[in-house]
């Protein structure tokens, strides 16, 4: 081994930082364009992500996506990196296999495959409806397993039939709330809002001593815009 | 070793401010201190939280690497005047070093505290506001002493390479969550390790903050760092690599974890005593 000048140690790398979509692709998202909203609003947001990305060179942002209706998939299953991220449109019909989408999920964050070294990661839960499974199980078996319950959850309401119980219990922090999106332009701005300002505070939170922030994740997340944004359509 | 040769322990350390720290602006929340005597060598090494809730950490990290310094060589002056055996001294790093070190650090806080501000609040809050982990060797002629309150990493390496770490890693440590010197009681979450002569002596003991660690792609890329420091300085001898740590720290943070990153090497040299 040649040691002149060398930095002792191995590879040095960025912190990895997973960013998962749950998307609900149920029957009732292909009503009144909801579900083209959701991708028109996703795919939107991906330059926004990158542009947080590279001012955020200490972590790597590695985006995949679940889609959850009769049952739960991986709609992209490969955690890919945010420069090279490009959204395959979703389709909508049939059940809420919510639970399960949360079981497929914290599959994924055990160690391994999740490294100890990680950044807290995002989990975007975005649904209109109810869950038509056992979502008591699926959140049970993602808060237990540690990266599931250090995980920063947002959840994203659409339309007033969205039941606000359930996101608030995925999200199991009582200082934040679940986002509500009654129109396109309010789901757009909601999208747009997790992908930078929380994805921001993800990629460079403090340490925290004994009791962290509320809801087991230690990034600390401003508070979104209060109020509705636009009229009430979905 | 020759009947006329002698164990020396030799300290350098480094410290950098993150490059997310750069960044925003902020300072650094690490902090390091050493002393070497003539048989015995002290390292500590400290990361104040950082948080809104610990808006004076770097000074809880600060003291806290004063008080432990000033504690293990009381400590040690304590062992050597006194001649207690090995088992006396082990038995009171284990069950008293703990609470005098966290009681020291938060009465050294409360003074600050009160030096700075009309605002007196509860202990705990005071206390919380420059909460901050510790990292601490002692190395002597008779024994090695680790203690570990926080996250953060020990290693020792042997002359062979081999790689150990005398304070097991703690599984809930992750995450960015870290116990603290700020919690209640906390002394029970004080790790120490006491190595006697039946333990091979190391050659080198690192000590670092988990921004190190952090900035390594896996665990192993991180190991490797010990031996070699070591093989570094065999090669090139203690001065040059303490010439160049603070830039191969720098060089971890700028592309690695982006945190404050601090680094302390104990050498076990040896002495050729009629050379002297």
């Amino acid at each position: 081994m040649s040691t002149q000048g060398r930095r002792p140690g191995g590879a040095i790398a960025a912190r990895p930082l997973h960013f998962i979509w749950i998307a609900d692709c149920s029957g009732s998202m292909s009503y009144d364009g909801k579900i083209q909203a959701l991708n028109t609003a996703i795919r939107e947001a991906i330059p926004h992500m990158r542009r947080v990305a590279q001012e955020n060179p200490h972590a790597q942002v590695l985006v995949r996506a679940v889609k959850f209706s009769t049952s739960a998939s991986w709609h992209i299953a490969q955690p890919t990196p945010v420069e090279q991220f490009e959204w395959i449109d979703l389709e909508a019909e049939g059940e809420t296999a919510m639970g399960q989408a949360l079981r497929l999920v914290a599959e994924q964050l055990k160690i391994p495959p999740m490294p100890e070294r990680a950044l807290p990661p995002v989990l975007v839960l975005v649904s209109d409806g109810q869950p038509t499974d056992d979502f008591a199980a699926g959140l049970k078996a993602l808060l237990g397993v540690p990266w599931g319950k250090k995980a920063v959850r947002i959840a994203i309401a659409i339309g007033r039939d969205a039941d606000l119980d359930v996101l608030q219990r995925f999200i199991n922090n009582p200082e934040i709330k679940p986002l509500q999106a009654n129109n396109p332009e309010a789901l757009v701005e909601r999208i747009r809002w997790v992908s930078t300002v929380v994805l921001q505070s993800a990629s460079s939170p403090p340490s925290q001593g004994p009791g962290g922030t509320a809801g087991g994740s230690n990034v600390p997340i401003p508070q979104p815009g209060s109020g509705p944004i636009g009229p009430d359509v979905w | 070793m020759s009947p006329k040769s002698a164990t020396v322990w030799r300290v350098i350390g480094a410290s950098v401010v993150g490059a997310i720290h750069k960044r925003m602006g902020k300072p650094g929340q690490d902090a390091l201190r050493w002393q070497e005597g003539k048989d015995f060598a002290i390292l500590a090494v400290a990361d104040g939280h950082g948080s809104e809730r610990s808006p004076h950490s770097a000074v809880g990290a600060s003291i806290a690497v004063e008080v432990a310094v000033q504690l293990l060589s009381e400590f040690w002056n304590g062992a050597l005047s006194s001649s207690a055996p090995l088992s006396a001294l082990k038995r009171y790093a284990e069950d008293q070093l703990p609470q005098a070190i966290v009681r020291k650090w938060a009465e050294e806080v409360k003074a600050k505290h009160a030096a700075l501000s009309d605002v007196i609040p509860e202990q705990e809050e005071i206390l919380l506001q420059y909460g901050s982990t510790l990292l601490a060797t002692l190395a002597t002629s008779k024994f090695l002493l680790f203690i570990q309150l926080g996250d953060g990493d020990i290693l020792t390496v042997r002359d062979d390479g081999t790689i150990k770490r005398p304070i097991p890693k703690d599984a809930r440590l992750f995450a960015n969550e870290t116990t603290s010197l700020c919690m209640p009681y906390a002394w029970r979450e004080m790790e120490v390790a006491f190595w006697t002569g039946s333990e091979e002596l190391p050659s080198l003991i690192l000590l670092s903050t988990d921004g190190y660690a952090n900035s390594f792609a896996s665990e192993q890329d991180f190991l490797r760092a010990g031996p070699d420091y070591l093989a570094l300085i065999r090669k090139h001898g203690l001065e040059y690599v303490a010439a160049h740590l603070e830039e191969w720290l720098a060089e971890a943070s700028i592309h690695g974890s982006g945190d404050d990153i601090t680094v302390g090497l104990i050498y076990r040299d040896v002495i050729d005593e009629e050379a002297k």
